[in-house]
C-alpha cells in the first residue's frame, strides 16, 4: 500500500511539473542539433556494490561469535559460509521528462549473489547458496545544470523487489528454497550525464543498484 | 568521437567493477570444539560462583559487626545479605538471587548446604524454568562436592564437582568467585531439542582445571582458567551420531597456547 501511494506521489509530481512547463520554450529541446524535444529516454546502467534491507539491519546469515560464552551449539555451527560473490547491480530504466528540471520514470533492476557453504571439520563445499533479486523502482530525477552537452542531477526511487533465494548442494539437489519481497530504494546524490542523443552517465549514490554506477543511455 | 570514447570507458571500468567479492566467514575448524568448551567451561564457573557465595556467607554469619563492614566493602559492593528463618538470602540488583539453607558451618566435614536459586533470577542468560535446589558439601578441609541439576529454557545440566577452594582474590562477587579454585568431576548439558537443537555435551575433567582470576585482570588476552584438561564429547542425541569428532581440550594461560586434540575412532 505504502509502495502504491508514493508511486502516486511520483506521476502526481510529475503532471505537477509538466503544468508548469512552457511547451513553446526551445528551453526543452535537449539536442539543439538535432531540432527535436527529447522527453523519452531510456538508460542502461550497472552499479557496484549494491545495498539491500539486510545490509541495513540484521543480516541473515549473521556470523556466530565464539567469544560468547553461553551461547548453545546449533546445527548451522557446523558450517561456514564462504566468500560472497555479488554481481553489481544491472538496469534498464525509462524516463520522462515534462519539464527541464524534472524527470519521472521507473527502472527495472538485477542482482544476483552466491555463496559456498562449507563443512567446517573438512572445509570441503557442501552446497551453493544463491539470490537473485528483480526490483521495480518508481524514480524521481531533479536536474539543476542543464546544458546541451552536460547535465547535473540527483534523483530518489523507492519500489518492490522480489527475491529468489535457493540452496543447493554439490549434487544439484535443491535443499533450501525461498521467495521474498523487499523494498528496494536508491538515493542518487549527484550524478553527471555527458552526450546529446546518445550519452554516457556516471552517479555517485547509494542503494540497491549500488554505491555508484555508470551507463549509457538514448534520448528520444 | 572523442566524447564516445570517453563514455565507452567510464562504463567499462563500471562494468568491470561492478562483481564484488567479500570476505566470508572464519573457516575455523575448531569452532564447535570451542564452543562446547566454553559452555562447559560455563557449568564449571557457576559452580565455583555458587560455592564463593556460600563461603562468604559462611563466612558473615560467623563474623562480627566490624568485621562484616569490612567484607562487604571488600567483596559484596552491589550485593545484599539477608539472615531468614531457614539461612541467607543474597539479594543482586534488587532481585533476590539465591537463599542458602544450612545450619552447620560450611567448612565442617559433613556438613550440607542446598542453595535455592530463583527461577526469576537470571544467570549468565541461561533462565530457570523454576527454582532449582543444588547442594554444597563438604568432604575435607578447604574442600566441597557441588551438585547441580537444573533446567533451563534452552538446555538442562547435571553437574557433579569435587572443589578446593585457595587464596582469596582481590574480586567483587558479583562479577568473578572470589577464591582460587581447583575443580574435578564430570557435567552434562543436554540442549533443548525444539528450542536449539538435539545434542548434548558431556564433558569429563582429566586434569584438574585450575580458577585464577588474577591473570585475567592483568591481561586481557589470557583466560580465568589457568590449567587443565578436559574430555568432551558431543553427540546428536536423536541420530546418536557424533556432532564432532571427539576431543581432549588443554587449558593454558594464555589463548594462543590452547590444545585441542581430536581423537581417533575406529
Amino acid at each position: 500500500m505504502k509502495r502504491t501511494i508514493l508511486t502516486a506521489i511520483a506521476l502526481l509530481i510529475g503532471v505537477a511539473a509538466s503544468a508548469q512547463s512552457d511547451k513553446y520554450r526551445n528551453s526543452f529541446d535537449f539536442s539543439l542539433k538535432n531540432g527535436t524535444n527529447n522527453k523519452h529516454e531510456v538508460r542502461l546502467t550497472v552499479g557496484s556494490a549494491p545495498l539491500f534491507e539486510d545490509d541495513f539491519f540484521v543480516y541473515d546469515y549473521f556470523e556466530p561469535n565464539i567469544t560468547e560464552h553461553h551461547e548453545m551449539i546449533h546445527p548451522n555451527d557446523l558450517y561456514y559460509r564462504g566468500a560472497l560473490k555479488t554481481s553489481g547491480g544491472y538496469a534498464l530504466s525509462y524516463m520522462y521528462s515534462p519539464c527541464r528540471w524534472f524527470s519521472v520514470g521507473m527502472y527495472a533492476g538485477y542482482v544476483g549473489q552466491w555463496q559456498k557453504i562449507h563443512l567446517r571439520s573438512t572445509q570441503a563445499a557442501v552446497s551453493t547458496s544463491t539470490e537473485r533479486h528483480l526490483m521495480f523502482v518508481p524514480t524521481v530525477r531533479f536536474t539543476y545544470l542543464n546544458r546541451p552537452m552536460v547535465r547535473l542531477y540527483s534523483s530518489i526511487g523507492i519500489g518492490v523487489g522480489f527475491c529468489r533465494e535457493r540452496t543447493r548442494n554439490v549434487d544439484g539437489r535443491l535443499e533450501f528454497s525461498e521467495n521474498s519481497r523487499f523494498c528496494p530504494a536508491e538515493v542518487t546524490f549527484l550524478g553527471v550525464s555527458v552526450g546529446r542523443r546518445l550519452f554516457g552517465f556516471a552517479e555517485l549514490n547509494v542503494g540497491s543498484l549500488g554505491c555508484c554506477s555508470a551507463g549509457i543511455g538514448y534520448k528520444f | 568521437m572523442t566524447m564516445k570514447r570517453f563514455i565507452c570507458l567510464i562504463v567499462a571500468l563500471i562494468a568491470l567493477s561492478s562483481c564484488t567479492v567479500s570476505e566470508g566467514w572464519d573457516p575455523n575448524p575448531d569452532y564447535v570444539a570451542h564452543k562446547a568448551y566454553n559452555l562447559a567451561i560455563n557449568e564449571v564457573h557457576q559452580q565455583i560462583h555458587i560455592l564463593s557465595y556460600a563461603q562468604t556467607v559462611d563466612y558473615y554469619s560467623r563474623s562480627g559487626d566490624g568485621e562484616r563492614e569490612t567484607i562487604e566493602d571488600q567483596h559484596l559492593l552491589n550485593t545484599r545479605l539477608r539472615q531468614t528463618d531457614e539461612g541467607w538470602e543474597v539479594v543482586r540488583g534488587g532481585k533476590l538471587a539465591f537463599t542458602f539453607i544450612g545450619n552447620t558451618p560450611l567448612g565442617e566435614v559433613g556438613s550440607v548446604w542446598s542453595v535455592k536459586v530463583n527461577h526469576n533470577f537470571y544467570t549468565y542468560n541461561a533462565s530457570l524454568t523454576t527454582n532449582q535446589y543444588w547442594t554444597i558439601e563438604c568432604t575435607g578441609e578447604n574442600r566441597w562436592k557441588v551438585r547441580q541439576s537444573a533446567i533451563y529454557e534452552s538446555h538442562t545440566s547435571e553437574v557433579e564437582f569435587d572443589i578446593v577452594a585457595g587464596d582469596l582474590l582481590e574480586a567483587q562477587l558479583e562479577s568473578s568467585p572470589i577464591y582460587k579454585y581447583t575443580v574435578e568431576g564430570e557435567c552434562s548439558i543436554t540442549q533443548n531439542e525444539k528450542l536449539v537443537a538435539p545434542y548434548r555435551i558431556d564433558m569429563k575433567i582429566m586434569e584438574p582445571v585450575v580458577f585464577d582470576n588474577y591473570n585475567y585482570y592483568s591481561n586481557y588476552k589470557s583466560t580465568t582458567y589457568t590449567e587443565g584438561k578436559m574430555s568432551i564429547r558431543v553427540t546428536d542425541f536423536v541420530t546418536g551420531e557424533w556432532v564432532t569428532t571427539p576431543f581432549h581440550y588443554t587449558i593454558a594461560p594464555e589463548r594462543s597456547n590452547i590444545k585441542i586434540e581430536y581423537l581417533l575412532i575406529n
